[in-house]
């Protein structure tokens, strides 16, 4: 009987973990977290993506002292950002999301034109990552928990409540800060370093 | 009446500066640096003196109007500052920015309601300004 149970939780978990998406970077545990809510279609987005959050990559996340989590908040002026959140959600089901990532917000202009984002992006992966991301894009039940995941951080988003993208929220030792637009590396630096944090 | 407008209106003008400055000093420089920084209208190496100094700026000038020291002085500043304020805001807008105005800490949106909050506020201080000139130049004819 226990072992029974003991193969059904196993199997849960590893059901969980293949559906699960990281949408992150750092470790989990890190005493200060960013909360990144952006838009793949908004330039402003896409400047903060790489400049101060690679830099931020490189450094406070690469020592362990920050944890960057991605949040997906598509405006509805954007008319592929949806599109593209959901296409990133399904990149992070097979472990691509950074990749996938980087490339809708360099060819943001590209499909931002014509929606093609699987023409845009596509190339990053290999034929075979491409397959199973289509797989998974085609599949309603996994469609529809990533559109579970971008409504309730748009609902997160909303809580804030967030006035432009991007926005981060950052948060560590007791302290809570939005910080709008794509800010500079050596400013947000600073202010993770004022954090008192261990 | 009026010597009590002016009063009313000195004071007015003193909570708005010891406000303005209390929402920048309450959190560290960097946040009002950033606010500085998106507007894109100073050099970046200007930012952080602005972010560490104008909070302790509008702190004195509110202290001196609320104590009535050197009215002149301070009011002619707090002119000054809220025209380059609403100068800076107005072209902003007008540019199509959609940030933070800086005004008093995060959180606030530039739009319309800025600009008319702003511009009745530089009215107020030009009032309070040309107020204090005046006073000062009805007790020296008295003295004489």
């Amino acid at each position: 009987m226990r072992l029974t149970i003991l193969s059904l939780v196993f199997a849960a978990t590893a059901l969980f973990a293949t559906e699960s998406a990281d949408k992150s970077a750092g470790r989990p545990d890190a005493p200060v977290t960013l909360e990144v809510f952006s838009d793949f279609e908004c330039p402003h987005c896409a400047r903060l993506h790489f400049g101060a959050l690679k830099e931020a990559l490189n450094d406070c996340v690469a020592s362990g002292k920050v944890h960057i989590i991605y949040r997906d908040y598509p405006l509805p002026q954007h008319q592929y950002a949806r599109k593209a959140a959901q296409f990133a959600g399904a990149a992070a089901r097979i472990g691509r999301y950074e990749r996938i990532c980087d490339a809708l917000f360099r060819t943001q202009e590209e499909w931002g034109r014509t929606g093609d984002i699987d023409g845009s992006v596509g190339k990053e992966l290999t034929p075979a990552e491409l397959a199973r991301l289509h797989k998974i894009l085609a599949d309603p039940k996994a469609l529809a928990e990533i559109n579970r995941e971008i409504d309730a951080d748009l609902a997160l988003g909303a809580r804030i409540p967030l006035s432009e993208t991007p926005t981060m929220i950052l948060s560590g030792g007791g302290k809570r800060y939005p910080i709008k637009g794509d800010v500079r590396y050596d400013l947000l630096k600073q202010l993770i370093s004022s954090l008192p944090v261990k | 009446m009026v010597r009590v407008m002016f009063i009313v209106a000195r004071l007015a003008l003193a909570g708005v500066f010891h406000w303005a400055a209390y929402t920048k000093l309450r959190d560290p420089w960097m946040i009002f640096a950033m606010e500085i920084d998106a507007m894109h209208i100073v050099p970046g190496a200007m930012v952080e003196f602005l972010a560490r100094t104008m909070p302790w700026l509008e702190l004195l000038v509110g202290v001196l109007l609320l104590l009535g020291i050197q009215t002149r002085v301070a009011a002619s500043v707090a002119t000054a500052l809220l025209a380059a304020f609403f100068t800076t805001l107005l072209v902003l807008y007008l540019r199509g920015f959609q940030g933070d105005c800086g005004c008093f800490g995060p959180g606030e949106q530039l739009g319309p309601k800025t600009l008319a909050r702003d511009g009745a506020l530089l009215a107020l201080s030009i009032w309070v300004t040309w107020h204090a000139f005046q006073r000062s130049k009805q007790t020296a004819v008295a003295t004489i």
